[in-house]
C-alpha cells in the first residue's frame, strides 16, 4: 500500500517525436501527472482501454488511424467530450478547432500548459488526511470481503472520464454538513465470481448467480460508506441540511457505458488491484470514484477519529 | 439449541453470520429486511435477533421498536450488527430495548462470543 501524500492525474500523450515525448514526460513527472504514452496504436483502442483519464496531450506531428492530429482531436471530442485536450503546436489553430481544445501550447511554453492543466484538472482541494482515511477504510472493507488476497493501490488521482469500467457498479450517497455527493465502485463480474467459487468471500461457493456477485460489491460499498460516515461525516445534532437540500438527476447511458452526475468537475479516483486469490494471474480491478457534486466545503473538514477516543473497536460487542 | 434470527439485506452478511453460528451449534433463520424480520419475530422459540440497521423497506431500529411495541415481545434479545456507530443511533437502539451493538466489519469469533454471552 502506498502512503498517500499527493493527488495525481493520468494524461494520455499522443506524440511521435522522441524529443517531444521526453520533454512532456519530464513535465508530467514534475507536475503530479502519470503520462501514458501511445504511439502507433489505434487511438480509439487506447481510449477504449483507458476509462480513467484526466485528459489528453496531442502533438501536431502525431498521426494514427490514417488521421492527422486535427482529425484525431475532432474524433476524440466526439467520442469523449468530457476529456480536456491540450494541443502542442506552433501553428495557428482555427477558432473552430480552438473550441474543441482546453489549451494550445508549444514546448517553450510548458508553464502555460501547467496553468491550463491546473485550470481543468487540479481544481478541487482534497485534504490529505481525508483521502488517506478513505483509502484505509476501503482496504479494510475489501479485505473483510475477499480473504487471503494481496491488494495494491495506485496513488489517488483525478479523472475527467465518465466512462463506466466493467459490468458491476455500485453507487451510494455520501452526505454530511461539509460534503454531499456519491461514491461509486466499478469492477468486473468474472473475477468476483472466481473469488466466490474459491471460497474467498463470505458467500457460499456454490452461489455464483450474478445476484450474489453483486452482493459482494454491495457489502464492500456498505462497509466503506459506514467507515467514512463514522470518521468524517461530522453531522451535528441540529443539522437538518443533509436531508433538506437539493438533488440532481444521475443519468446512465448503457450503450456508451457512460454515467453523468450533472457536473464536469474531476472525480477523485482510487484503483485497487486485488491479486493472489486464484492460481492464475487474474486480478480483480476495483475503481472507486468520489463525486462531491452537490456540495464540497473542505475547509470544514474534521477527522472525527482524532477527536473522539474509540471506546469499542469494530467487530466487538458493546453491551447496553 | 438457541434459535437465532439474522436480519440483513446483504446476502454476504446473512450467509457469513449464519455459517459461523450454525457451525457453533445454533439454529439460524434469516430475514432480508426489517419487514421480513418483524414477520418472523413472533416465533416464541426465538432467543436472539442479530440485525443490520440500514435496510430497505424497514430499517433495523424501527423493526426493534415494533417488536417491543406492536408485537409486545419484551423477551427476545436484539443486537445490532451495522456499519453505523453514531451515538444518537445507539441511544435510539437502547430506547428500543436493543441489548448490544457491533460495528462492522466483524470477525466470526466475535459474533459467536457475543451470542454465547447473551443466550449461552
Amino acid at each position: 500500500m502506498n502512503d498517500v501524500s499527493s493527488i495525481q492525474s493520468k494524461l494520455l500523450i499522443l506524440a511521435d517525436d522522441d524529443s517531444t515525448l521526453n520533454q512532456l514526460g519530464v513535465f508530467c513527472e514534475n507536475n503530479s501527472i502519470q503520462a501514458l504514452k501511445s504511439r502507433k496504436r489505434s487511438v480509439l483502442d487506447v481510449l477504449a482501454n483507458n476509462t480513467d483519464l484526466g485528459g489528453i496531450i496531442i502533438s501536431d506531428e502525431y498521426s494514427a488511424d490514417e488521421k492527422s492530429s486535427i482529425e484525431l482531436i475532432e474524433l476524440i471530442h466526439y467520442k469523449r467530450p468530457e476529456l480536456p485536450v491540450f494541443f502542442n503546436t506552433r501553428k495557428r489553430v482555427s477558432e473552430e478547432h480552438k473550441s474543441l481544445l482546453s489549451g494550445v501550447f508549444n514546448l517553450n511554453q510548458l508553464d502555460l500548459l501547467q496553468n491550463q492543466i491546473d485550470k481543468h484538472l487540479f481544481t478541487t482541494y482534497y485534504p490529505i488526511p481525508l483521502i488517506r482515511g478513505m483509502q484505509e477504510i476501503s482496504l479494510e472493507s475489501i479485505k473483510a470481503n475477499i480473504r487471503n488476497c494481496t491488494i495494491s493501490v495506485d496513488p489517488p488521482y483525478l479523472v475527467k472520464d465518465q466512462i463506466i469500467y466493467g459490468e458491476l457498479l455500485s453507487l451510494i450517497p455520501l452526505e454530511s454538513s461539509w460534503y454531499r455527493g456519491y461514491m461509486m465502485l466499478q469492477t468486473t463480474e468474472g473475477e468476483i465470481k472466481t473469488a466466490i467459487e474459491r471460497g474467498l468471500t463470505p458467500i457460499n461457493p456454490k452461489d455464483t448467480d450474478f445476484r450474489f456477485v453483486n452482493s459482494v460489491l454491495n457489502e464492500i460499498t456498505n462497509l466503506i460508506w459506514g467507515g467514512i460516515k463514522s470518521r468524517f461525516s461530522n453531522v451535528s445534532d441540529n443539522d437538518n441540511s443533509v436531508t433538506t437540500t437539493t438533488q440532481v438527476p444521475i443519468s446512465i447511458n448503457h450503450k456508451h457505458n457512460y454515467i453523468s452526475f450533472g457536473t464536469t468537475d474531476p472525480q477523485l479516483c482510487f484503483h485497487y488491484q486485488i491479486s493472489g486469490y486464484n492460481d492464475t494471474d487474474e486480478v480483480i480491478d476495483i475503481y472507486q470514484k468520489f463525486v462531491f457534486n452537490l456540495s464540497w466545503y473542505p475547509e470544514n473538514f474534521r477527522n472525527c477519529d482524532y477527536e473522539t477516543e474509540k471506546l469499542v473497536e469494530s467487530g466487538e460487542l458493546e453491551l447496553f | 439449541m438457541a434459535q437465532i434470527l439474522v436480519v440483513d439485506d446483504s446476502a454476504t452478511v446473512r450467509n457469513e453470520v449464519a455459517t459461523f453460528l450454525t457451525n457453533n451449534g445454533f439454529s439460524v433463520e434469516t430475514a432480508v429486511d426489517g419487514k421480513d424480520g418483524l414477520a418472523k419475530a413472533s416465533d416464541p422459540a426465538l432467543k436472539l435477533i442479530i440485525s443490520d440497521v440500514n435496510m430497505p423497506n424497514m430499517d433495523g431500529l424501527t423493526m426493534a421498536e415494533k417488536i417491543r411495541g406492536e408485537l409486545g415481545n419484551q423477551s427476545v434479545n436484539i443486537i445490532m450488527l451495522t456499519t453505523e456507530s453514531d451515538p444518537r443511533m445507539k441511544e435510539r437502539g437502547k430506547a428500543a430495548g436493543v441489548k448490544g451493538w457491533i460495528v462492522k466489519p466483524f470477525k466470526g469469533d466475535a459474533i459467536v462470543g457475543a451470542v454465547k454471552k447473551l443466550v449461552g
